[in-house]
């Protein structure tokens, strides 16, 4: 099995597995996407307290629950990076930052809609508020970074650097709701312990995280095969399998 | 329709929307990769 990963660390392996697998992961991202939206609009019981706005949830809680899963990963893939000099897990923090980027801005949007039917305004200074915009701060950050520097390990180890300084905000953000009195409602779905949530509208939120990730997936990897191409211009493979395009 | 659509509505709208995009970015770095690379490749012969 070991092996089989290992593989991946080829350029060339990992570009024809990708090939195959990324349809796979559209398909599943499209099918998620489709049961958790009519579920969570047509069939998910509306909220005592909160209406039909709790359907909003729907979508920011997966969008921010991947703003942080992504920046977890980008985490990794900077220690594997900078310990064992692995370079494709250096250039696939790029691609990670790009889609980790727009899923905090979505978390952002989606929370201040929610924001102002609930507590009246659409934004506030709040803990859990503050330390998700500066996790976009930081996405935004590594992406100029990747932009100003020519391509090459240089930009690669400053750029796993930056991610690792930034991981110090991810506590932050969980925390945020434990440590400070915050407007914020504290968290209500968990993998890991009872849910807050009642099991009637369970259902959609989990099919809409899965729709989530596998889109996010899909098109990380899509980016990062494509990049890959032209990273690899030099070597064999890539020019036979151009020349078999054409 | 009730006092929360218009919330329901955009935010559900912004992040398709926003998803949409995205996947037509993506598919245009495709698209501009590959012409890049022939382009490449015809310079390097000549």
């Amino acid at each position: 099995m070991w092996r089989y990963f290992y593989q991946f660390s080829s350029p060339k392996i990992f570009y024809e597995r990708m090939q195959r697998f990324i349809p796979w992961l559209a398909w599943a991202a499209a099918l998620c996407l489709v049961v958790g939206v009519i579920w969570g609009l047509c069939f998910a019981p509306s909220d005592v307290q909160q209406k039909d706005a709790f359907r909003i949830l729907y979508i920011h809680v997966p969008a921010a629950f991947l703003s942080m899963g992504l920046y977890s990963f980008m985490g990794v893939l900077s220690l594997i990076y900078l310990i064992w000099r692995i370079k494709l897990a250096g250039f696939l923090i790029k691609m990670v930052a790009e889609i980790g980027c727009l899923m905090t801005l979505l978390a952002l949007i989606t929370g201040s809609i929610w924001g102002k039917p609930m507590w009246g305004t659409w934004w506030i200074w709040d803990a859990r508020l503050t330390s998700e915009l500066i996790l976009f701060m930081l996405y935004a950050a590594i992406l100029a970074v990747h932009h100003a520097y020519p391509e090459g390990e240089q930009a690669d180890k400053l750029i796993a650097l930056l991610v690792i300084v930034g991981l110090v905000d991810l506590p932050i953000i969980h925390y945020s709701v434990v440590w400070w009195n915050t407007l914020h409602q504290a968290q209500t779905f968990s993998f890991f312990s009872k849910s807050h949530m009642d099991a009637s509208m369970l259902p959609p939120l989990i099919w809409m995280l899965l729709g989530f990730s596998f889109y996010s997936s899909a098109m990380i990897l899509t980016r990062a095969k494509d990049a890959l191409l032209w990273r690899e211009r030099r070597q064999k493979w890539v020019k036979s399998l151009i020349e078999v395009s054409k | 329709m009730t006092t929360y659509t218009p919330y329901l509505v955009s935010s559900y709208g912004v992040a398709f929307i926003a998803m949409f995009f995205l996947l037509i970015w993506v598919r245009r770095q495709r698209q501009r990769t590959l012409k890049r690379l022939k382009q490449w490749f015809k310079r390097d012969f000549q």
